[in-house]
Parts: C-alpha cells; structure tokens; sequence
C-alpha cells in the first residue's frame, strides 16, 4: 500500500551534511498498523511528513496505494490536499472556531461531497469514536480527550487509503492514553486502514504495531514485529531503545544452526544465534546489519530474564557475583549485580528477594541471550 | 541657504526674463465684457487661491450675475507654497491647469520662472496706477500687519500702538508672531535689512510665542493666552466680530503683504483668468471679495481696507524684488524661529 | 530539538505552494511594487534635484547638505528621539496596561471601555493638541487654573508647550493604536500558558512579566516600532505644541520646508533627503525588529488545541483597576473631547469659565449642519474611509498570509514594501501620487477625484495593516493550516475557512483603526483636494483657515460622533455574531 524509497532531506540547503533523513526505505502492506519509533530529531516525523505531503523530501520516492505521489527523479511532487491521506496531529489540530460536526466535516466540504452523504459519513465518524452527541458543540468546549476523537474521527471520515498519526497520545495522561491506545487499535483493526503511526514511547509503539521501524540519526535502524524487535532484535540501538538491556562487549568464537558461543567479559556464554520457532518470519529488517561470525558485536540480555539464585544450579550461563544495590519499587526489584569489573542490571519480584551485599549466581538463560551488532 | 542656492535661482530668474515670453502672446486689450464673451466660449474659469470654499463661492456667484455664462471654478489650495507647486506639477503631467492663479508673489515668481505666466500690458487693458502691477502680475488683495491685545487684560493706554511699544519690559514672555518673517519683510522695505535684524533681534528678546499661522495668534490673543501679538488684520476681524476682546492699532509704517493674481500661459481659458483679475481690480470686484474672505484691495477706492489705510504710510516690496529677498527673508525666518529662550 | 527541526522544514513546506499561491504572491507584489515603489522612487529622485521636483533637470547633493549639515540638525534629532521614545514608552505601557485589563481580566465595564479607548481616534490630532492646549496652557489653561486655584499654587503647575506636555498628548493619541495593536494578541494567547505558570505558583506580577511579556513580544516590538516611525513623521502635535515654545523636531522642519519655505515653492528637494532619513531609520528598527522576532514558532500561541478564554481574576484589586482606567478615560478621552465640545458652543476661543457660559451658542453646530456641502463631504467621507478600510484589511490579511505561512520567494520583499510607506513624509506621498496620476490620467483618471485619496491612504495604512496582521499571524500554529490542507482543502479554502476566521480580531481592529483615521486624516486631503473630493476634514480646514477654530472643533466633534456610531454599530454585530460560537 505505501512505499518509502531512499527518501533524503537534508535541514538546510546550504548545509550538505546536516541531514533531517537519510536513505529511508520501507514498504508497508494494507492494513498493517506500521509505526515508526525513535528518539526526538530521529526523522521519524519527518518521514512521516513527507508521505502526507506537507514537506518535501530533496531526494527519493514515495507511492501510495500503486500512485507515485513523490519522485525526486521524475519531478513528480502531488500536493497534500491531493493525496489519499488523513493525518491525525500532535496536536489535534482543531478548529477553535467551528463546532465538532463542522470540524468533521471539513474534508468531505473540501472534497464536494454532497450534504446528504456528508451528514451521514459525519454521524458514522462520530459514532465510532463515540461523540454522536457532541456534534453541535463548538470546539473549544472539549476536553483534551474528546479532542483527540475528533481529530481522529475527522481523520476517519475521510475513508483515505493511508492514515497518518503524529504522536497523538502524547499529549494526554497516562491512563487516558491506554484506554485510547486500546481504542485507537480496535478502531483500526475494525476498519482496516493502513496506518503510520509516530511515536516517541516504545510501550505504545509495540502494544498498537504490526510491525515497527525503530529510528535513530534519520535513518531506520531496524524493522521488526514487536516481538521479535524486544526479544531478537540485531542492533544495539534497538535493543536499547525497546526495553531495558543488559549489553555485553563480546566476540563470537562459535557460530551453529541454533546456538554460538561468545566470549564475554562475564566469561563464556552460550547465546541464540537465530530466530526462535513460533516468532513468525517477519524478522528480517531492511536496513540492519546480521551479526557475523567474527566481528564486533554484543551481548544482550533482558535484566528480567536474568534469574538470580543463592547458589549455583547447574545451568548453562552461570555467573556468580555481588548483589551492590537494591530498589524495591512494589512491582518490580531492581537489582545492581557487581561480576568482576562488569555491573550487571537485574530485575525481579517480591516473591525472591536479595539483599546488598549478598553473594548470588546469576542465570543467564541461553535462549534469551542475543547478539546484537555494535 | 547658501548662496550658491540663490546664485543658481537669480540666474535662471535672469534667463527667463530675458527670453521675453514671446511665446505666450499677450491677450489682446478689450473691454470687461468683449473678454467676457470670447471667455464664454472656453468653459470654466479655473481659480486657484487659498481662501476657503464657502467663501468662494460667494465670490463665484457674484462673477456669474456680472457676467452671466462664464462659470468659475476655483479650487481652493492650503495656501502658502503648494499652489505654485501644483500648477508646475499639472503643467509637467500634462494635465489641466489653472487659468488664474492669485498668491504671494514668491509664488509667482516661480511660476515665472518656468514660463508659466502670460505677460500683460495692464494700462492698455485700463487698468488705474494705484492698482498696483507689475510686467506678469496684478495685485488682488492685500494682507495688512496689526499690533493685537487683549482688551481685558491690556488697558487702552498699555496698548501697543508703535513698534517701539512691543519692546516694553512688562510685555516679556507675552508677546504672539507669526513664525513667518512676512510683516519683518515688509517691514524692511521702509526701514532696510539692519534695522529690521536688530528689531527682530530685540523682540526675541521679549521671549514671544510664535504660532504656525496668524489665525490661531489672533484667537489665543482673544481668549487671553498671549496678551499682545503682531497678527493680521483679517485674521483678528473673524473673533472680534464674534465679540472677542481683541483690539488692533495700525504701527507706522505698517507692513502689507500684497496677494498678486497671474494669468496662467497654459491656462485653457486665460481670458477668463484675466477677466477675473481685471474684474478683482474694479471697485466692484474688491469689494465683493472683501465682503467675502475680509481681506480687501488696499490699491482701490472704495475697500474698507483702503480707507483704514488712508493716510498711513505703508510698506511693502514690489513684486520684482522676490528673487532680491529671498536670502534676507530666509535669514529673518531662522531668526524668529531661533531667537530667545524657549518658554517655560 | 523539535521546534528547530520544526523550524527548518517550515520554510521548505511551504515552497511546495500551488500556482495558486505563486500567481497571488505575484500579484500582490506587483501591487506592492507600483503602490510603494514608485514613491519611493520618486522620493529619491526628488532629493538629488536642485528644484526638487522629480521632472526638472540636474543633479546635486545639495538638498543633503544642507539638511543635514545644518547647524541645528543634531538639536532637531535629538529633540525628535526624546519626543519619539517618550511617547512610544507611555503610548506602549498605556496601551498594554488597558489591552490587558480590557481582554483578559474581569475588570467590571470592559466592554464599554474597549469601545471608550478607540474614540478618541476620530478627532484630528490638531484638535486634540488644542484641546489639550486649551486644558494645560500655563496662563489660561482649565485644569491649570482649576488646580493653581484650588491648591493655592502660586503658577500653575503645567505647561503644555514643552517636550513632556507633547509626549503627554500623543501618547495619548497613540494609544488607541497600540491598544488595537495589542489586544488581538491578547485575546490569541492560550490560556494554558497562562495556567501553567500559575500552578507554578507564579503571582499575577510573575505571570505578566514572564509569561505574558515574552510570548507577546512580536506584537509588542511590532507595535514599538511602528508608534516609533510615526512619532518621527508626525507633526499636528509637536506643531501646535512645540513650535509656540519654540520646540522644533525634524518634522516642524518638514512643515516648514512645504509650507513656509520662502522662495514660493516647497523645497521637496530637502523634504526628500530627510525622507529618506526617516527611510533609514526605518531599515535599522525593522532589523532589529526581524532579528529580535525570528524564532517565530516560539510564539504561536493559537493552537490547535482550543481553548477558554481565561480572565485573570483581579480580586482585591478589581475595583482600583476599575477606577484606575476610569480616571484614565477622563483624563484621555472624556477631557479633550469634552474641552473640544465646550469650544464648538463658543463664537471664539475662551476659557471655560462662568462667564463664557453667557457666550454659549448654537451657531458653529447650525452652520455645520447647514453647510451646503455636508452632504457631499460626508458621502466622499465615508466611502473614502469605508473603501479604504476594507482594501486595507483584505490587502494586510493576504500579505501577511503569504509572509508569514507561505513564505514564496521575495516573501521579506513583499512585507517590507507594506511597511515603509509609513516613514514616507505624508506630503511626498502626497507629490508622488500627483504625478501618477497626473501621468496616467488617460488610463485611470483619478486625479482630482476621490480615488486619488484612496490610493494614498491605502498605500500609507497598509504599514499598520500588515504590522498588525503579521502579530497575530504568528500566533497561528501552522497545524491548524496543516490539518486542512491534509484534509484536502486546497490553498484558498484554507484561507478562507481556517486562516481568515482565525485572524477575524485583527482584520477587525485593522478595519475601524483604517477607518477612523482615513476619516480624520487632512493634510493629503488637502494637497489633492479639488472640487469633486471635499472630505470631512476639509471642511474642518476651511473653518481653521477661515479663522473660526470653534466652527473647526465643531467638526471634530462631530467626527467623534460618526466614528462613535460606527462603532456601536460594529459592536452590535460581532456581539450578535460571537454569541452564536460562544
């Protein structure tokens, strides 16, 4: 439905190395709820941007639904208001001086729709975001909430091929913001858009995405399912970026079907070399570089699969160290585990804890352990 | 200004002057009503003067009922320089102009200058001595100086009657000038450069108010602000025949400052221009244009002004002295407008 | 890290304009161009003519010279810095003070006062300098004489011919301007801002000074620098109420070069050369102007996010607020026009006192209203002002569109031609109007008749209309445009349904300052006045020439009274109108 090829943008004319977004590329399927996830000034909005049509990239391609709406090449550039879009902004964007029908309303005035059909794809729109009653209220009346669904149902009304969404939970609290995030993804799933998502909040990015593209510098780092991003992922930014990570410098000494073996400044270890039955074969990110057999790579473990016993087990990836600091936060624990030189970070329940300065073996589970690229 | 500013005008005065405008054919001599009728035929006559409108246009009706057919249209300037200045950008855009213009004769002059005005033979048009004329101009109306004080707060004996009489001590910080050296200028004209400077001189001394026009020096004499002022005398007529308190003396000699008309050599209808200059000229003209503006002809018999005048020495210099003055002019204004402490 | 990337792809977003937007910023260019370019031009020519007119031979820097190398140029300067700054200061805190208290707190009568504030607006500033005069004048002034009198001074205390007496009076002047300046930025500003400051903790004190003041400074500085360029140019006030005192500023020196000059004709020439003084001033406060307000986005406060108007509660201080502005409005609205009122009953110009009141008259207002051409001069009037206003609102709106959101290419060039006519002297404006039209008069024949007028003034208010609409403009956070365009509305659509609605308040305030003062305004009236263009002022002028100031107060009065139904009259309409969002 919507291709991104080698999209560049440099912030300045004048200032050739200064790049907003470099060398872009994805591809996303109809239907997929696509989310492009980074840290501020990533290029992720930007992107974003540029697929409605509000910037212009300098260099590269973008079609949407089969239509080349953006070619640096062939000198195509459609206009915003040309393209199948609807954009949902960080900051909902609502007109303060109209009512909640008239907002919505708007894009089926700009496209000539007829009133009659109008007024019913407005009633529908509002219905599904659950402000039929709010029509006639002029919009500055809302609360940040009700906003949001009217940016949403505006967006929605538009029946485009492609829907676009700047961060637009940011600006809520946080238990508005799940109950959106839940709504906003059955709501999708419901009518089936295609949808880029942009966002800031890893927890968001992989509770709403299909797939997810993690961002960083103006380029895509890597694309993956969530899961295989949290569990699998190939870069050391992305395993950063997408939880907690342990990361060890190591170097690969051998390399199997399932498994390989690192050296670590823990020692040896036994890690998993490739994707785990039943994670699906989305795995594979463009962009990403595989971690190779004897270069520069890390290590990288979860703190909360790292179990912690008082004694050894006899399990594979034992490592015996010194509980240095404890933060007991209700949920969850944090520990510091002090191995040698190397600090480790662990994280647990109530249900076993530690104290400082306990001597603790430290289990390492193989198939969670992943090599991940410098 | 510099003198080469004046070396440059006195020298393009010289030029002109000596190309005798044959191109602008005087208008042949007739009698009143023989250029009424070839005015007739021409359309309006366009006046260009400063009085305002509604006087105007008393003046209009009373030139249609004496010569019925010829229609005046007079536009009304805000005075002072820009009706030259208007008359040369018409001409330069080639657009219509006026017929007759009336105004100082600094204003004339460059008019002159640039070819502009038709030159006439006044005698032969009948036209009596006293009347006042010169090789391009006829005098149309004549602004007449007056020393001014308030008659509530000036006695009849403290008031100033002599030139002398402004300099007394006890009328320090209360004197009213017009910030324009014209009653100075004319002035000199009886009494030459230097003593004028040094009287100039001596009522700065006085610490006088100066005031951007005589209409508003005359009104604040009335309402008592500044007790005593050298104003003129049209100017004091409108509030003290509304009851202000205001009275005036003539001094010795008292300045005048003559407005000239000149026949526009553009003009459409130049002998309609001078069918009203002429008729301005004539008893019965002046004293419809007095009647209407206050301001009469000092050079005809029958004007109230004229017989005010009667008998007093008046002084003033002839048209063709402008380019002659212009420095002594400018050196009197900036001695006005410098002169004395500012009041507090 | 955001706003910056925010800040660099605004200006590439907007080069992906439709033809639609190129082919309008042309035209507007092109009418930009011929608007204000050609008396710029003319102004230059005009200074480096020995005579002065455009048209007439040779070449010199002499007109320079001696405006410049005059003995007492630096004395005009400098007298011309301290009234221009003295008066911006008071004009600015008055102005914000009373924006402020009228928009965004409860202070008790502020609808009355919003319309109270703009009425002084209709009277001619010479009016008002004689109001004043007749008020504060040392020997015969009213208050002077009511407080000499009535606290046993020996003198009176004021004197209104001096420098602080004509700062006070055009401050007073200027401040409906920078009221009308300043109050749509104010009604713009996002009362979260606001409130999130105050959960701070902030005082009402903290909030102004570090909240309001920084997140208004584009309209502020814009509004400085616009009362700046005006008070150099300006002359009815510092005319009547300096020169008595023989206080000069670089403006009486204008007058007197145009009016007084000696040798017959206005020395354009040097009236010219200081033009282009006031031109290069100009250039200097509009850089600073443009470098002080170029991270724009830090001031949108209009945001898509909607929002409640929100009144600061005054509390204990509501009702010393309420009687603060009360005496405010005595002392700058009710005073002069009351002074002036007094003097269209009397045959002459007196003193208010018990005696005068014997004098009282009906005559001046029965001539007024008998005037054979009132009623061609208030028609020509109010189409005059009514046509100006509107070119004017609209002109500004899509200028300031196209410089502030479109940013096409010549974007700066566009918005500093509509602001430099106002450093043009009103009687070169006056110079190069004549002669094009007098030049094109087979094509437009306007000279002479009423349109003449209308070019001028808008040509000359525009420099207000697009200071003021660039404030507000600002304010507008580009989403809003953003999500219409992504809504698929094309770039007039968006215009008129998103933009224009947004920027109502200011486009309003544009209209009625256009218009007050194209009703008032006389000394360019007078230069291209013939018989088909009588106009209100001229009238008054007739009066004032004639010698009857009393009669020409009457006119002013009357002014007032015209501008203050219109003004009713709007306020009825956008009352009914802002209920039905409201």
């Amino acid at each position: 439905m919507l291709e991104v090829i080698q999209l560049r943008k440099r912030y300045d004319r004048n200032d050739a190395q200064a790049f907003a977004v470099r060398e872009v590329s994805f591809s996303v399927q109809s239907g997929e709820f696509f989310t492009l996830l980074g840290p501020s000034g990533c290029g992720k909005t930007t992107t974003l941007r540029s697929i409605a049509g509000l910037e212009m990239p300098d260099e590269g391609e973008i079609r949407i639904a089969g239509e080349t709406v953006f070619s640096s090449a062939g000198g195509v550039a459609v206009p915003v208001n040309r393209r199948d879009i609807a954009m949902v902004f960080q900051s909902y964007a609502i007109w303060p001086h109209m009512t909640v029908g008239e907002n919505v309303s708007f894009p089926l005035e700009a496209l000539g729709v007829p009133s009659a059909e109008a007024a019913r794809r407005v009633a529908r729109a509002l219905e599904m975001v659950g402000l039929a009653a709010f029509r006639d209220r002029p919009a500055p009346m809302l609360s940040g909430g009700q906003q949001q669904r009217v940016a949403l149902a505006r967006a929605f009304v538009k029946e485009a091929r492609v829907l676009l969404l700047d961060e637009p939970l940011s600006n809520l609290d946080a238990k508005l913001r799940e109950q959106m995030r839940v709504e906003l993804r059955d709501l999708q799933r419901r009518v089936g858009t295609t949808t880029i998502y942009v966002t800031h909040d890893q927890e968001e990015a992989m509770s709403l995405s299909d797939r997810v593209a993690v961002m960083n510098d103006g380029r895509v780092v890597e694309v993956a399912a969530p899961r295989a991003l949290y569990l699998r992922p190939r870069t050391r930014f992305a395993a950063q970026f997408v939880g907690q990570a342990d990361l060890l410098d190591c170097t690969v000494v051998e390399m199997r079907d399932e498994s390989c073996v690192v050296d670590t400044p823990l020692g040896r270890l036994r890690a998993s070399a490739s994707t785990p039955a039943g994670m699906g074969a989305t795995a594979s990110g463009e962009g990403a570089t595989q971690a190779s057999g004897a270069g520069a790579a890390s290590l990288l473990i979860r703190p909360e699969h790292i179990e912690l016993h008082a004694n050894a087990q006899s399990a594979p990836n034992e490592v015996r160290g010194v509980i240095e600091r404890v933060l007991f936060s209700g949920r969850i624990v944090e520990y510091v585990v002090k191995a040698g030189d190397q600090r480790v970070r662990v994280q647990g329940t109530s249900r076993a804890m530690f104290e400082t300065g306990q001597s603790v073996v430290m289990e390492l589970p193989p198939e969670h352990c992943v090599v991940v690229s410098a | 200004m510099t003198p080469d500013f004046i070396r440059r005008y006195l020298f393009a005065a010289a030029v002109f002057s000596a190309v005798a405008p044959a191109a602008h054919a005087q208008i042949a001599a007739a009698s009143l009503d023989q250029l009424a009728s070839q005015a007739r035929t021409k359309g309006p006559v366009i006046w260009y003067e400063s009085s305002p409108t509604d006087q105007a246009d008393k003046i209009a009706a009373a030139f249609a009922k004496r010569f019925p057919g010829v229609q005046l249209q007079h536009t009304r300037d805000a005075g002072g320089a820009g009706i030259g200045a208007r008359v040369i950008q018409e001409v330069q855009g080639n657009a219509r102009t006026a017929d007759l213009l009336t105004g100082s004769a600094s204003v004339i002059w460059q008019l002159v200058n640039r070819d502009l005005v038709v030159k006439q033979d006044w005698k032969a048009m009948g036209v009596p001595q006293g009347v006042g004329t010169s090789a391009f101009t006829i005098a149309s109306t004549t602004a007449v100086y007056v020393l001014l004080s308030n008659k509530q707060q000036v006695s009849d004996a403290d008031a100033p009657k002599t030139w002398d009489d402004l300099l007394n001590p006890k009328w320090s910080g209360k004197v009213g000038l017009w910030i324009r050296a014209e009653p100075q200028l004319s002035l000199a004209a009886a009494w030459g450069e230097q003593k004028t400077a040094a009287f100039i001189e001596s009522v700065n001394r006085q610490k006088p108010f100066v005031f951007k026009s005589t209409f508003p020096l005359a009104q604040q004499v009335g309402a008592g602000e500044v007790p005593v002022g050298l104003g003129l005398y049209h100017a004091a007529m409108v509030p003290i025949s509304k009851g202000a308190p205001i009275r005036f003396h003539f001094p010795d000699p008292v300045p005048t400052t003559t407005l000239h008309s000149a026949v526009i050599a553009p003009g459409k209808n130049r002998e309609g221009g001078l069918l009203l200059a002429l008729w301005l000229a004539t008893p019965e003209g002046a004293k419809v244009y007095e009647a209407a503006t206050g301001r009469g002809h000092a050079g005809v018999e029958g004007t109230d002004v004229q017989k005010l005048l009667a008998g007093r020495k008046l002084a003033e210099f002839p048209p063709d002295k402008v380019p002659d003055n212009l420095e002594m002019f400018e050196r009197f204004n900036k001695s006005i407008a410098a002169g004395g402490q500012a009041v507090k | 890290m955001r706003l910056v990337q925010r800040t660099a792809t605004l200006t590439s977003s907007a080069r992906f304009s439709g033809w639609g937007t190129r082919l309008t910023a042309t035209a507007v260019a092109l009418l930009l161009i011929y608007l204000v370019v050609v008396p710029l031009v003319l102004l230059g020519i005009s200074s480096v003519r020995p005579t002065g007119f455009p048209l007439e031979p040779g070449f010199t820097l002499g007109n320079f010279s001696k405006v410049f190398l005059a003995g007492d140029f630096g004395a005009l300067l400098w007298t011309t810095v301290v009234f221009a700054l003295g008066s911006t200061v008071l004009a600015m805190v008055l102005g914000t003070g009373l924006a402020w208290l009228v928009e965004r707190t409860d202070l008790p009568g502020r609808g009355v006062f919003r319309v109270l504030v703009i009425l002084p607006m209709a009277t001619p500033p010479v009016l008002l300098a004689i109001g004043w005069a007749m008020l504060l004048s040392p020997r015969t002034g009213f208050f002077n004489l009511l407080l000499r009198d009535g606290l046993g001074l020996g003198t009176a205390p004021f004197n209104v011919y001096s420098v602080p007496g004509m700062i006070f009076v055009e401050a007073l002047a200027l401040v409906p301007t920078a009221f009308l300046f300043l109050s749509p930025a104010f009604r713009n500003m996002d009362p979260s801002l606001e409130e999130a400051a105050l959960a701070s903790g902030a005082s009402n004190w903290r909030l102004i000074r570090k909240v309001l003041l920084p997140l208004l400074w584009p309209a502020l500085a814009a509004c400085a620098v616009f009362l700046l360029i005006v008070c150099f140019v300006v002359f009815d006030i510092p005319g009547t109420l300096g020169m008595p005192a023989r206080i000069y500023v670089l403006s009486t020196r204008i007058f007197y070069l145009t009016a007084d000059s000696p040798t017959g004709v206005p020395l354009y020439g040097q009236v010219s050369a200081l033009g282009t003084f006031f031109l290069l001033i100009l250039a200097v406060l509009g850089y600073a102007y443009f470098r002080f307000t170029r991270e724009s986005q830090r001031y949108r406060t209009i945001s898509g996010k909607g929002f409640r108007l929100r009144q600061s509660p005054l509390g204990a201080w509501r009702w010393p607020a309420f009687g603060a502005v009360t005496l405010y409005f005595l002392l700058a609205v009710v005073a002069p026009l009351a002074i002036l009122t007094w003097a269209s009953f009397m045959p002459y110009q007196t003193r208010p006192n018990l005696a005068s009141l014997s004098l009282a008259t009906l005559d001046n207002h029965l001539d007024f209203l008998r005037n054979a051409r009132l009623m061609t001069a208030s028609l020509n009037s109010l189409t005059v002002a009514i046509v100006s206003a509107t070119a004017v609102a609209l002109l500004s709106l899509v200028v300031s569109w196209l410089v502030v959101r479109q940013r096409p290419r010549g974007a700066t060039l566009i918005d500093n031609l509509a602001f430099t006519p106002i450093a043009i002297p009103g009687v070169m404006l006056g110079v190069a109007v004549v002669y094009v039209y007098l030049s094109l008069d087979q094509m437009f024949p306007v000279y002479g008749t009423i349109w003449i007028l209308v070019i001028a003034y808008v040509t000359h208010y525009l420099s207000f209309g697009s200071r003021l609409a660039n404030g507000v403009m600002v304010q507008i956070h580009p989403e809003l445009e953003e999500a219409a365009r992504a809504s698929g509305a094309g770039g007039f659509r968006v215009l008129a349904r998103i933009t224009a609605p947004l920027v109502w308040p200011a486009v309003a305030a544009i209209w009625i300052w256009v218009l007050a003062h194209a009703m008032r305004e006389l000394s360019t009236a007078l230069m291209l006045s013939s018989r088909n263009n009588t106009v209100l002022p001229t009238l008054l002028w007739d009066y004032w020439t004639g010698g009857e100031p009393t009669r020409a107060a009457t006119v002013g009065v009357w002014l007032v009274f015209a501008l203050a139904c219109i003004l009713a009259l709007w306020h009825v309409l956008s009352t009914r109108s802002a209920s039905r969002d409201a």
